[in-house]
């Protein structure tokens, strides 16, 4: 997958991680993807090393009284992949406009 | 938040990561399940915080934690990637913790993968390869089938018809070898060549290294002298020039211009330095429809065209022929082969003999590793029986049993790839004529191929029976049993293992006895002359000879004749010309005075010739049989007389005493006098010559041919040649060089050998399948006594606490020898008797491999049956001796 073309999902999620939306959570809720997708698909671009994961310092998690996210973040190689794929899917930028705080979780499918 | 978490178990999409989590790999399910539930309870509590926690989203809580599902499905081979793993790691350590045994088996493996890895990259490169030249099914031997000969050599002038009126052909050409001496670089030397054709190296589609092939047209009589010299050549005398182009080369009395040098790689024609145009050849008889001057020929078939459509139009071509010159070509025909068949046809049926001989290694090796994992599992099984208890599904544990083997069988193919790249070119090297194209044998991607997937298979094969026999249930009873139980059925099978090996083992060595009685009885063979202190070599005259008169001629070789005759420890010397046993063949036709000539030579009687001095018969050991040889005085200026040998006295004088009688050669010579008969030579082998079409034998005398020759061979009894098998004493050849080179300097003497080592030569093929197939039946035979060895050894080891006990009850230690010995010989002999059966079936595959001894030969397979029983015997009874040292106490204390 490294060599390849990026998939549009890939592409996308990608995206998101550029854009700040840093775990599952809010990728899943910006791209509007399914967690069956997002979470396979994130371990796929890790493997790709595409992105890098990290979990999050205990502490502020427990500030925050919720349990420690794993973190996502792009690298190098994932943004070379990420301009590619931006030439071929040119509305990708705006589709997942940069993180500006908390999202609310998106419309529940039922 | 605190009550939250109090009650994760009551929710359902938690619990269902925590179920599903059990499919991640154990490595990653910690964080796996850490960052799932992160993702669940942030979002539960996101719709908790804007009061949104109804059914509906509740519902959607569970919808997400079911991608959890597919994530965990997403990661399974990464479980398979780190069981793998632990297997490996689990394995390379237990067979670190037993050295001697991992090196025990790693040698067994790597000498039967070796060994078949040999084989292979030989059958690969002699059989499998094609040809290194483009198209190379489309190149074809052209030859004559006269009725004495299917293979014969193509008149010139027939051939240059064939190539006019072929319709089948893209191109043909024809070349004879050669040899020429190179005067001017250093001493004068015999190199060897071959007349070529014009087209000889566009119809092999071989372009030279450098500068150009031979023109058309160059080839004929009259063109410029020029020759094209082998890579070998081009280095051996010019140092890799890249002037040497346009330089001259002095062979024989004339010189050459060099327009190109061969690729290294071409090596259609063994020993072959210099290559000339046909055209350049200044013999008579090149025009002569009658003389096959040994020439043959190889064409390429245009494309899409059959063996039998060419076949078809050359026959065409020859009757067409027949009919011009009924006199020279009634009779004959056409005879076409492909080139590959021709060079590798004769060894087809050995390699592919000694492939499934070495395939019989390669199983005795399988069988003995698989008995050594089995003794080995069953002290394994309080390990298995643990694992077992703590939750291995016994698909694990086998697993694991096989990761081992195949770990152990992918080592020994490694090493065994090692032996396989040194054995095989020092194998060549030993008996460097055995095989044609042996200098394309070597490793490639196909040899390394069969190699690992035998390896794998031999992993696989082994590992089976150890793994197949530690199932769960007997692991239970093991631990019930406290690790003494399951012995019963893995005894059966090492048992079943060894008889096995033992019958695999008896093949090979039946296979092996019937090669060496074969090979003994060729030895046995009578030659037709005493090959003990005979010795030959080649002379060559030089061009001076050519020019001198006949007269001076015949003094020279006269003198030379003596002067070899008088050196010490000589006793006879003769030149011969024509053909010579064992070594090349030259023949003629006749007819007998008193009948009518024959029309054409088809109708002719034929006969070898051997033209030879008075000397022959004495250096050689030949048998008078009747009147006398040749002497002295049968020259130039007396009656022409001849000697036959018995076989042609028998088919033409078979009720009429030969001697007196008179038969004609041909020509406008006179006919020749029978004088005497002598005994009859082997000259093809010392298998086939009594099958032989052409056995007839003639000698003229020497000194009653006319004509100077460029070279002939000499015959030699002298003291001090070694006898069988010996080289040449150079002691022996520096004096006779002296001897030659003090008449005149340009006499050059070369390719000494004893008529022993032309024995030899000629049972090369014999000697390299007898010679593999015996070490091939030895190392089967080590193995399987050392498998029968370590059974016993293993099997007292396991009843020492029986055997005190029977001793302490009052059995006497022959008892316990008896009780030892006979349940191995059990073993073996129950492999012997299914060896001796397999071995009748098998042998029949032989037949044509062996000479004087039959498929079934009643005294090889007894003996060889006693050998094996013997060894079996001597295998069992170090272990049975030990046996009856057992101390009762320290066995019944054994537990």
């Amino acid at each position: 997958m490294g060599k390849g073309y990026l998939s549009y999902t890939m592409a996308l999620m990608l995206q998101a991680l550029e854009n700040g939306y840093r775990y599952g959570f809010d990728v899943m809720t910006v791209t509007g993807l399914a967690s069956g997708t997002v979470y396979p698909a994130l371990r796929r671009l890790e493997d790709a090393g595409l992105v890098l994961s990290k979990w999050e310092r205990p502490g502020v998690a427990q500030q925050e009284q919720r349990p420690a996210r794993k973190y996502y973040e792009v690298t190098k190689a994932g943004r070379e992949a990420l301009a590619e794929a931006r030439q071929r899917f040119r509305l990708l930028e705006q589709l997942a406009p940069q993180s500006t705080g908390r999202l609310k979780p998106a419309g529940e499918k039922g | 938040m605190r009550g939250r978490r109090g009650a994760t178990h009551q929710r359902p999409w938690l619990r269902l990561i925590t179920l599903v989590g059990v499919l991640v790999p154990c490595r990653l399910r910690a964080d796996w399940r850490q960052e799932w539930e992160a993702e669940l309870r942030y979002r539960e509590t996101l719709l908790e915080e804007w009061d949104r926690l109804n059914g509906r989203t509740k519902l959607a809580l569970l919808w997400h934690s079911l991608g959890a599902l597919m994530d965990a499905l997403w990661l399974q081979p990464r479980r398979w990637e780190d069981e793998m793993f632990q297997d490996l790691r689990y394995g390379v350590r237990m067979l670190l913790k037993n050295p001697g045994f991992t090196a025990v088996v790693v040698a067994t493996l790597a000498l039967g993968i070796g060994a078949n890895a040999a084989l292979f990259s030989v059958v690969n490169g002699v059989l499998l390869n094609p040809l290194p030249y483009p198209q190379p099914e489309q190149l074809i031997t052209l030859h004559q089938s006269k009725p004495n000969f299917e293979t014969g050599a193509i008149p010139y002038p027939n051939f240059q018809d064939w190539q006019k009126e072929n319709q089948t052909f893209s191109a043909m050409a024809i070349s004879r070898g050669s040899d020429f001496s190179l005067i001017g670089t250093g001493e004068a030397e015999r190199v060897g060549g071959r007349w070529v054709s014009a087209d000889f190296f566009s119809v092999l589609g071989v372009k030279p290294a450098l500068g150009r092939s031979f023109a058309p047209g160059e080839d004929e009589r009259g063109a410029g002298p020029v020759v094209l010299i082998s890579a070998d050549l081009w280095q051996r005398k010019f140092g890799v020039a890249p002037d040497v182009l346009g330089k001259s080369l002095t062979l024989d009395d004339k010189s050459y211009t060099i327009v190109g040098v061969l690729p290294a790689s071409f090596n259609l024609v063994r020993g072959a330095d210099v290559y000339l145009p046909i055209g350049q050849w200044n013999t008579p008889a090149l025009r002569n429809r009658s003389a096959g001057l040994g020439l043959h020929g190889i064409g390429r078939l245009k494309p899409g065209v059959t063996l039998a459509q060419a076949q078809a139009d050359l026959d065409r071509v020859m009757r067409n022929l027949a009919a011009a010159y009924p006199d020279a070509n009634r009779g004959h025909g056409a005879s076409l082969i492909p080139l590959k068949e021709r060079m590798v046809g004769d060894v087809r049926l050995i390699l592919w003999m000694l492939l499934g001989a070495v395939g019989f290694v390669l199983a005795v090796a399988c069988v003995n590793v698989s008995n050594l994992l089995l003794a080995r599992s069953t002290g394994r099984t309080r390990e298995f029986a643990i694992r077992a208890a703590l939750g291995a599904g016994q698909w694990r544990l086998l697993r694991q049993l096989l990761t081992e083997s195949m770990l152990l069988a992918l080592a020994g193919g490694g090493l065994g790839l090692l032996l396989a790249a040194l054995g095989t070119r020092a194998a060549l090297g030993v008996l460097p004529t055995a095989l044609p194209r042996a200098d394309e044998v070597g490793l490639d991607g196909r040899v390394l191929l069969f190699t690992f997937t035998i390896s794998l298979l031999t992993g696989m094969l082994s590992g089976l029976a150890p793994a197949l026999k530690t199932s769960p249930w007997r692991l239970s009873e093991t631990l019930k049993e406290g690790g003494r139980g399951a012995g019963g059925g893995r005894h059966r099978a090492q048992g079943v293992l060894v008889a096995v090996e033992m019958a695999l083992a008896l093949v090979l060595l039946v296979g092996a006895g019937l090669m060496i009685r074969s090979l003994s009885a060729l030895w046995q063979v009578d030659p037709g002359f005493r090959p003990d202190d005979v010795l030959t070599f080649g002379l060559s005259f030089p061009p001076s000879m050519r020019t001198a008169s006949p007269e001076a001629v015949r003094v020279a070789l006269r003198e030379l004749s003596d002067q070899l005759n008088s050196m010490p420890g000589v006793r006879a010397a003769s030149f011969s010309a024509g053909a010579a046993p064992l070594q090349g063949e030259d023949d003629l036709f006749f007819w007998l005075d008193g009948q009518p000539k024959p029309a054409s030579t088809s109708e002719m009687n034929m006969a070898l010739v051997y033209r030879v001095e008075p000397g022959y018969l004495t250096a050689l050991g030949i048998p008078l049989k009747q009147g006398r040889f040749f002497t002295n005085q049968d020259d130039e200026r007396t009656q022409p007389v001849v000697v036959i040998d018995e076989v042609l006295a028998r088919k033409y004088f078979p009720h009429a005493d030969p001697l007196g009688q008179r038969i004609h050669l041909g020509g406008d010579r006179d006919p020749l006098q029978i004088v005497g008969v002598v005994g009859h030579v082997k000259q093809w082998s010392l298998d086939s010559d009594d099958k032989a079409l052409l056995q007839a034998q003639l000698y003229e005398p020497f000194r009653q041919l006319s004509g100077s020759p460029s070279g002939v061979g000499v015959m030699m009894r002298a003291e001090g040649v070694a006898g069988k098998a010996g080289a040449v004493p150079p002691a022996l050849f520096d004096s006779i060089r002296r001897v030659v080179q003090s008449q005149h300097s340009q006499n050059v003497i070369f390719r000494p050998q004893t008529m022993n080592e032309v024995i030899a030569d000629s049972l090369t093929r014999q000697r390299f399948s007898m010679i593999l197939l015996d070490a091939f039946a030895a190392v089967a035979l080590l193995l399987a006594s050392v498998g029968l060895y370590g059974v016993i050894s293993y099997l007292v080891g396991q009843r020492t606490h029986e055997l005190g006990i029977r001793l302490a009850l009052g059995a006497q230690r022959q008892d316990v020898l008896r009780l030892v010995l006979s349940r191995g010989m059990k073993m073996a002999l129950s492999g012997v008797a299914l060896g001796l059966v397999a071995a009748l079936g098998l042998t029949r595959l032989l037949a044509k491999l062996l000479y004087g001894v039959s498929t079934t030969d009643p005294a090889t397979f007894t003996v060889i049956a006693l050998l094996l029983a013997a060894v079996a015997l001597l295998a069992c009874f170090v272990p049975a001796w030990r046996a009856t040292k057992v101390d009762p106490l320290v066995a019944l204390r054994h537990e």
